[in-house]
């Protein structure tokens, strides 16, 4: 049955009008500068705020290595400063690092004692897998739940929004930990100790994905309201499509704009933010290294792992927005 | 050693310890038990622990639990007895000084390097850099005699060096290794001659182990000689305690650290159990003694008087931590005085102490005061060393001096606050909380001396300063006849409870819960590391 496009209609990728390549060209280097700016920004920020903290470097990591909670004395600091050059004034510790960067080199943990570019390889691949894993598992609950309620009425849209609000706001711990007891504690259906094969990531998907489903679906449900009292649903129908179809192919077409913005963010979060996770599900990752680095203040693997998470994100909203432009054709012209 | 176990859990439920089901106290080797029939040889022991050092080895107890596993050490401690272990024997000078030690002669790295005098002598920087509190120990340096006798020199007697020594801190590597492995190397695979070698570790996950096949220089307190009976050890980090027990009900773990404290008499119940009480100070309250108003003794007296230490303890615990009344020794430490009778519950008592103190005036909000000035204390704790139930333990006491009209600040500190030294100046705080694992009386030496090398010392947190309780106790220290030695530690022990300088409050320990199939697993009597060397899974 030919549809008669609405504009709204996804439109094949060849039939988008040829933009001129320099524009391209601008666009991407634009692109590429806002980039490197904010991964100049992390950098600086994390730098000031790591040595604004209160907090002597030197003593946490005297006092970290024989489990002590205690002033030190400058006799006792004055090696240890020397060593890591926290004797050195804030200005040239910046610039040795970012030069150090500059030449692709991330520093070394010092708590840690080795390179940071080994701790981040090494649990890079679990965060990563774990975040991803988690963002599509949250879009699965979502699309049929919001095309199973919402747009029908004002009792069963204010079921799904009530379902929606509360899994938004369940907190990771206590869903991972009741998922823990039930589904690997009592029905032995998942291990319980972490481990980053595929039936060990089953259950910390779940977790950070119910919470996550709530947000997206929460932020979708009012623009797919929205979207079904638009005449192009009533001029659809009209044409005889089914009310399902509508709603698959039109309507929910618009409400996923939010979505997709809300799931830039979310990534972001997921990368940086497992650390309860991973605690429950004693699960290797970023999170928790995050976590204990900045409790140490051990900067340069803080660091690090911002500049990775600063990177992915500008990488990841960058895909986001073409993702926009395969969703919304509109926004195709006005690229 | 030192304190330990950030955020440790206490949970124990004898003050000894407690020896697990399957296994006596048999001598060395000694076979035959029906256990020992069923015994099955190799498998996997998996064991899940709370927290992951930087580093294997190092100057905290929870890296004494990794090292102990891949280091062996000069001598061994055997429930009171020291006994040989690399070292064959040795002796002392008259002045108690220098001790000589004759080493075995066939003991190897797993590099293949050759243990002997130069193996020792590479090892002492390697200590004396990496452990913060090595200087406490009096130990100065090794010299070499020959190829396999060395001499090790203190500044001051220490009849405990050898508890120091048997200690998971003072293991050796590999002087081959650390002349080249890269400090990433040192640092996540250290290479000892110990029964397991790190095969991997995993940061966030856990570790592998596999077993030194060479392995044929147990101490005799071990049970068995020759290699491990398991053939690999995997030492998952899991810092959530119910995933922790979880994994032990499930079957995926066979030995579980600190179960909670809820299913603590279902892991007797259900498992084997160890407990463990650490050696050192208990976790106690330390008074501000140099300013403030606990710088008179009543005030200090009266504050302990009003507290009912053991039925927090017991209501907190759930019966599962000692009460512990010594503020400076713990009950497993060499000469430890018992003092719980002290100090009983007497509100009664307190108020007639304050009131005596001139502390008669009250505040608006009821608290008593004294020249315009609220009777005050500021408490700061590190959340990394008291965990949530020994916060609760604290408001409770807060709770119950209030009623005598003292009032407490407790004042929670992050884990970078507490380890950048948050509250530790003598102008920051009135009382302290917090608890140090060491095997030896001369704690005392280390927490009650006013200067260490002309600074202020900083594990002094009652600020005490009284040069002649100081020569007392080096004194005592000193003393080279055990009877007296005994009596003088306990004098001191009762002068610092008399004088309510730090009173104990509960014993900081280490609690495991093993799988019915898992025998022969047994804990170090230092500083309660766990020895898999010689446990065995046997036929269900």
């Amino acid at each position: 049955m030919p549809v008669i496009s609405s504009g709204l209609d996804m439109v094949p990728a060849d039939d988008v009008q040829p933009r001129s390549s320099s524009n391209l060209t601008r666009r991407i280097l634009r692109r590429l500068g806002a980039t490197l700016f904010v991964l100049w920004g992390t950098v600086t920020i994390t730098f000031l705020v790591l040595s604004i903290l209160p907090g002597d470097r030197a003593t946490i990591l005297l006092n970290i290595r024989s489990g002590q909670a205690i002033e030190r004395t400058p006799e006792e600091l004055a090696p240890i400063n020397a060593a890591y050059g926290f004797d050195q004034p804030i200005a040239v510790q910046y610039i040795r690092y970012v030069s150090g960067l500059l030449h692709g080199d991330l520093g070394a943990s010092y708590e840690l004692q080795r390179p940071v570019l080994n701790i981040i390889s090494e649990q890079i691949a679990p965060t990563f897998t774990l975040a991803i894993a988690a963002l599509v598992l949250a879009w699965i609950f979502t699309i049929p739940w919001t095309l199973l309620t919402a747009g029908r009425g004002a009792r069963l849209g204010a079921f799904g929004s009530a379902a929606e609000t509360i899994l938004a706001g369940l907190p990771q711990y206590w869903v991972g930990i009741l998922l823990l007891i039930v589904f690997a504690i009592w029905l032995n259906w998942f291990p319980v100790i972490g481990g980053t094969g595929l039936v060990n990531t089953v259950l910390p998907t779940v977790t950070l994905a119910v919470p996550l489903a709530g947000f997206i679906g929460q932020s979708i449900r009012s623009e797919f309201d929205r979207a079904m009292r638009e005449p192009f649903v009533l001029s659809a129908r009209a044409r005889g499509m089914s009310a399902a179809g509508v709603r698959a192919r039109h309507v929910l077409r618009h409400a996923l704009i939010p979505g997709i913005t809300l799931s830039g963010w979310a990534i972001g979060h997921l990368l940086s933010g497992t650390v309860l996770v991973e605690a429950v599900f004693a699960r290797p990752g970023l999170g928790a290294v995050l976590v204990n680095a900045v409790n140490t203040k051990d900067f340069a693997l803080v660091s690090g792992i911002l500049i990775l998470n600063s990177f992915l994100y500008v990488l990841i909203n960058f895909i986001v927005d073409l993702i926009y432009l395969v969703v919304d054709p509109r926004l195709r012209d006005k690229a | 050693m030192k304190r330990i176990a950030m955020t440790a859990r206490a949970t124990s439920k004898v003050a000894a310890i407690v020896l697990l089901a399957g296994w006596a106290p048999l001598p060395a080797f000694a076979t035959g038990s029906a256990d020992q029939d069923q015994r099955v040889d190799g498998g996997t022991i998996t064991y899940v622990h709370q927290q992951e050092p930087p580093c294997l080895w190092g100057g905290w107890v929870q890296q004494a639990y990794l090292a102990r596993q891949v280091f062996d050490y000069l001598v061994s401690y055997d429930n009171g007895q020291i006994r040989p272990w690399l070292a064959t024997d040795w002796s002392q000078s008259s002045d108690r000084k220098t001790i000589t030690f004759h080493l075995r002669k066939d003991v190897v790295f797993t590099d293949g390097t050759k243990f002997d005098a130069d193996a020792v002598i590479a090892n002492y920087p390697v200590w004396e850099k990496g452990i913060g509190w090595h200087g406490f120990t009096y130990m100065q340096g090794f010299t070499k005699v020959d190829d396999f006798t060395v001499e090790l020199h203190l500044s001051e007697p220490n009849p405990e060096i050898y508890n120091v020594l048997a200690n998971g801190h003072y293991g050796f590597q590999s002087p081959t290794s650390i002349a080249r492995n890269t400090s990433e190397q040192k640092c996540l695979a250290p290479v000892g001659t110990g029964p397991w070698r790190v095969e991997k570790w995993t940061r966030g996950a856990g570790i592998s182990f596999v077993r030194n096949d060479a392995y044929n220089w147990a101490p005799p307190n071990a049970h068995h000689n020759g290699r491990a009976y398991a053939q690999r050890l995997e030492w998952r980090f899991v810092p959530d305690a119910t995933t922790r027990w979880g994994a032990l009900v499930s079957g995926e773990a066979d030995v579980a650290y600190q179960p909670p404290s809820v299913q603590w008499k279902n892991a007797q119940r259900q498992f084997q159990t160890l407990s463990f009480v650490a050696t050192g100070r208990p976790q106690g309250l330390s008074f501000n003694v140099s300013r403030g108003p606990f710088t008179d003794q009543r005030v200090r007296q009266a504050f302990v008087d009003a507290v009912d230490r053991k039925k927090i303890v017991q209501a907190v615990f759930k019966g599962t931590v000692p009460f512990e009344g010594n503020g400076s020794l713990s009950k497993t430490t060499p000469l430890y005085l018992n003092v719980d009778d002290n100090y009983p519950f007497d509100p009664a008592k307190a108020n007639k102490l304050l009131d005596e103190a001139g502390w008669t005036a009250r505040d608006a909000n009821g608290y008593r005061a004294k020249d315009g000035k609220t009777l005050e204390a500021r408490l700061p704790f590190n959340q990394a060393i008291i965990d949530a139930e020994g916060a609760v333990a604290l408001q409770v006491i807060q709770d119950q001096v209030k009623n005598v009209g003292i009032k407490v600040d407790l004042i929670p500190l992050t884990q970078t606050e507490g380890f950048a030294g948050a509250y530790s100046k003598p102008g920051d705080k009135e009382i302290s909380f917090g608890y140090w694992v060491w095997p030896s009386p001369n704690i005392l030496d280390i927490v009650y001396n006013h200067q260490l090398k002309g600074q202020p010392n900083g594990n002094n947190t009652t600020f005490f300063n009284n040069p002649e309780i100081e020569e007392q106790i080096i004194d005592a220290q000193r003393e080279p006849d055990p009877k007296s030695r005994q009596q003088k530690f306990n004098t001191l022990q009762q002068w610092f409870t008399d004088q309510a300088v730090a009173v104990g409050v509960y014993n900081f320990t280490y609690n495991v819960a093993i799988a019915k199939n898992l025998k022969g697993l047994w804990q170090d009597q230092g500083n309660g590391l766990l020895n898999f060397y010689d446990a065995y899974f046997v036929k269900e």
